[in-house]
């Protein structure tokens, strides 16, 4: 088999007990990896289903690949960035009537600011602030945001500096902020 | 509502307490500006607990069995291609095998095909009308023989040297035309002998001619072999008597006055 793999490579002819071998190693990977692809899909989609889907998609699609990664330590970076791809190309699929819902929802009766940040409105405009962050201030944003992953392992995983991370995720929260500051100023208004 | 100037510094301060040393020393005595970053620094903390909030749902555990089951459909699927593909590469290299000996086998046994025929081209039997050598001693009428045998250039009589030569060429001369076989004479090389002085043909070749041109072909066989061809030297001899000048006499011309005084002189003489 392994000669055969050398005559044709890229392709995947492989033997039983490497198959099984694979799967261990991807069933090691696989409860973190999942929670993983799930929580990025959830910021971009906020969607229960959705991002299950995405995620279930981002995994087979890591599991297909599987064979070809030489650096198992790897596999969560690659991971989040098939997810994160996933994911971005759904919203996009969906993006014309999630724009109906939020322009809906602009469009409701005027609240005033201490109404919509006691509600769940202000989440909304959260998420609205964070899908027009440039992509890698959002990615670098949201890892950030997901418990238990230091700036040092959003690092890891992005294959980027540490200061360039923090650095992304300062000037990401610093312009969620000059975008939803009128919020705070309404309150001080009233 | 916080000083203009230091308004935009505020969410640094949020984000990086300390690092502006200007608008620490401000803090301490504008209350419009610690007003203004508390409320920052709540927006700050509003939108931090959103977005991880937003991130903080677990999958359910039907997804890992989900990808469990997806991942044992594309194992089977995968080691179905993996038999197929060894298949079809056993199959291809077992062809390509098979194909390269066939061309190898065609090769070596056209070449020695082409051995056993020769490398040229096969020699003409003078099968119309070829006497044997007695036959032709016997006969000596030049009507005994076929007209189409006259025109028949025979193969030169192979000599020791020839034979050499073949042999190093390939040996198939040898063979077909043996030292022993004397070269077959024609009826017409008695009727018009051929000069001594003129080369035989090449030996191994018969050449169809023209009725009554054998001598000028030889001449150009010859011609060729030396490398010089003067075209007067192949006529034969005959054909040189039989060239004849033709005297033609040549043209007079009157001028058109000269023949009307000739024809008026002639009017007034009648």
């Amino acid at each position: 088999m392994q000669a055969l793999e050398a005559i044709l490579p890229g392709s995947r002819v492989q033997g039983e007990n490497e198959t099984a071998e694979l799967r261990r190693e991807f069933e090691e990977q696989l409860a973190d990896g999942a929670s993983l692809a799930f929580r990025l899909a959830m910021s971009v989609l906020r969607n229960h289903a959705d991002a299950e889907e995405v995620a279930q998609e981002a995994l087979l699609r890591a599991y297909r690949g599987f064979h070809r990664l030489r650096e198992r330590g790897a596999f969560r970076g690659w991971l989040c960035r098939i997810a994160w791809r996933l994911a971005l190309d759904k919203q996009r699929g969906t993006r014309r009537r999630e724009k109906r819902e939020v322009v809906a929802v602009l469009d409701s009766p005027v609240l005033n600011a201490e109404q919509i940040a006691a509600s769940n409105e202000f989440e909304r405009h959260v998420a609205k602030a964070m899908d027009e962050l440039p992509e890698k201030l959002r990615q670098a944003l949201v890892l950030a945001a997901i418990q238990g992953y230091t700036t040092k392992e959003v690092a890891e995983l992005l294959d980027l500096p540490e200061g360039t991370i923090k650095s992304r995720v300062h000037l990401a929260r610093k312009q969620m902020a000059e975008k939803l500051s009128w919020l705070v100023k309404d309150t001080n208004r009233d | 509502m916080a000083c203009e100037r230091y308004e935009s510094r505020l969410t640094d301060e949020v984000l990086a307490p300390g690092d502006d040393a200007e608008l620490t020393s401000h803090l301490g005595g504008c209350a419009q500006c610690r007003a203004e970053l508390a409320r920052q620094s709540e927006l700050q903390s509003r939108i931090a607990g959103s977005i991880a909030a937003m991130v903080a749902d677990e999958p359910s555990p039907a997804l890992l069995s989900r990808v469990r089951l997806r991942a044992d459909a594309i194992d089977a699927i995968v080691a179905e291609d993996s038999a197929s593909r060894a298949l079809w590469v056993g199959w291809t290299i077992s062809g390509v095998a098979v194909a390269a000996l066939a061309g190898f086998a065609i090769f070596f046994a056209s070449r020695a095909l082409l051995r056993q025929s020769g490398s040229g081209p096969q020699p003409v039997q003078t099968a119309v009308g070829t006497p044997s050598p007695q036959t032709s001693a016997t006969n000596s009428s030049p009507q005994s023989s076929a007209p189409e045998a006259r025109n028949v250039l025979p193969p030169a009589p192979v000599s020791s040297a020839a034979v050499k030569r073949s042999s190093a060429q390939g040996g198939t001369a040898r063979r077909k035309m043996p030292r022993s076989t004397p070269a077959p004479q024609l009826s017409v090389a008695r009727t018009a002998p051929a000069p001594a002085a003129l080369p035989t043909a090449a030996p191994g070749f018969n050449v169809i001619i023209p009725p009554g041109q054998r001598e000028a072909v030889l001449r150009l066989v010859a011609a060729m072999k030396t490398g010089r061809v003067n075209a007067a030297g192949l006529l034969s001899p005959s054909e040189q008597q039989q060239m004849t000048p033709i005297e033609i006499a040549p043209l007079k011309i009157t001028l058109l006055d000269e023949k009307k005084a000739n024809s008026q002189s002639d009017g007034n003489q009648q």
